[in-house]
């Protein structure tokens, strides 16, 4: 199947090569920016789909089938003509911290289903780039994805405890407590 | 110590030096153990592209450091120390030394045998 990505929204455009990957037996699962960019539906724009390979072994298969697709190779991503978007495969596993990912959710489109991370686990993964680095940006897409999406605040307090985290934490559900009384 | 795991002497390096300086660029690397500067940019690249490193631009240079996110870190660091401790003693006291206050560019150097690197 010829892609056509100049009619595809960001989420088909993800289906598409998710489910690609998968006709060849590479299981890839959504995580990093991109999902922060389907859970806030929109309000943050991210041009990374990053999707982490769970196909121990598989890197030659991957190559093999974006060329087929019409990508090329540029560095560690892969472009294409007809899209703004860049495609990379992390290497695995699928973790966030310390912690590994264990639930997936499933988005279909006509193009196929995209694997991605729970937005519980897509707040997890925006707040590691806050606590990690200090990035004022990735708590604004915690905020954003915790606010649009039913979220499990305790589990993520428990992986910020366990991340040695429990201060920024704060910061984050103070702020997030403050958002949701405005909404 | 770790070649035959991590497939090569300098990998090993690159990381004994991280771990003991918590940064780096890759020409001071070279110069700390005395590489040839590209072969030390070849495994820091390497090492990046598997998300074991995160690299910073700084003007020209480009300074790395471990990445928290990395999901083996805290396994890759015992592994590391543990290899360290039976490092050659000259080899561990090396990579501990640690010089960092400021240092005016004309004073000369005071220390005998002090030939570490001693810039900022």
């Amino acid at each position: 199947m010829k892609p056509n990505f100049n009619q595809m929204n960001s989420v088909e455009i993800a289906s598409f090569i998710c489910q690609q990957l998968h006709d060849i037996d590479v299981k890839t699962t959504l995580s990093g920016g991109f999902c922060a960019e389907i859970y806030s539906f929109g309000e943050y724009t991210s041009m990374d789909i990053d999707l982490i390979d769970q196909s121990l072994f598989k890197n030659i298969e991957i190559i093999k089938k974006m060329l087929e697709l019409g990508f090329t190779k540029v560095g560690k991503h892969f472009a294409h003509p007809d899209m703004k978007y860049t495609v990379e495969f992390p290497s695995s596993p699928l973790a966030i911290g310390s912690e590994l990912v264990h639930e997936i959710s499933e988005i279909e489109t006509e193009y196929g289903v995209l694997r991605i991370i729970t937005p519980t686990d897509c707040v997890k993964d925006r707040l590691a780039g806050f606590y990690f680095w200090n990035d004022d940006r990735s708590l604004e897409q915690a905020l954003l994805v915790a606010i649009k999406n039913k979220i499990d605040m305790m589990n993520i307090q428990k992986w910020s405890i366990n991340e040695g985290e429990k201060e920024k934490f704060q910061i984050f559900n103070h702020d997030y407590n403050i958002r949701m009384k405005d909404k | 110590m770790l070649k035959v795991l991590l497939g090569s002497k300098d990998k090993e390096l690159v990381l004994q030096y991280l771990l003991s300086k918590n940064e780096g660029y890759a020409t001071k690397i070279a110069r700390f153990f005395d590489l040839n500067p590209s072969q030390i940019k070849k495994q820091l690249n390497a090492l990046e592209d598997g998300d074991v490193l995160v690299g910073f631009q700084i003007g020209k240079a480009r300074l790395y450091k471990f990445n928290p996110r990395y999901y083996f870190l805290q396994e890759l660091i015992q592994l590391l120390k543990k290899a360290k401790d039976a490092y050659p003693d000259d080899m561990k006291d090396k990579l501990s030394f640690n010089r960092t206050a400021p240092r005016k560019h004309d004073k000369p150097y005071i220390l005998k045998g002090d030939d570490f690197e001693t810039e900022l």
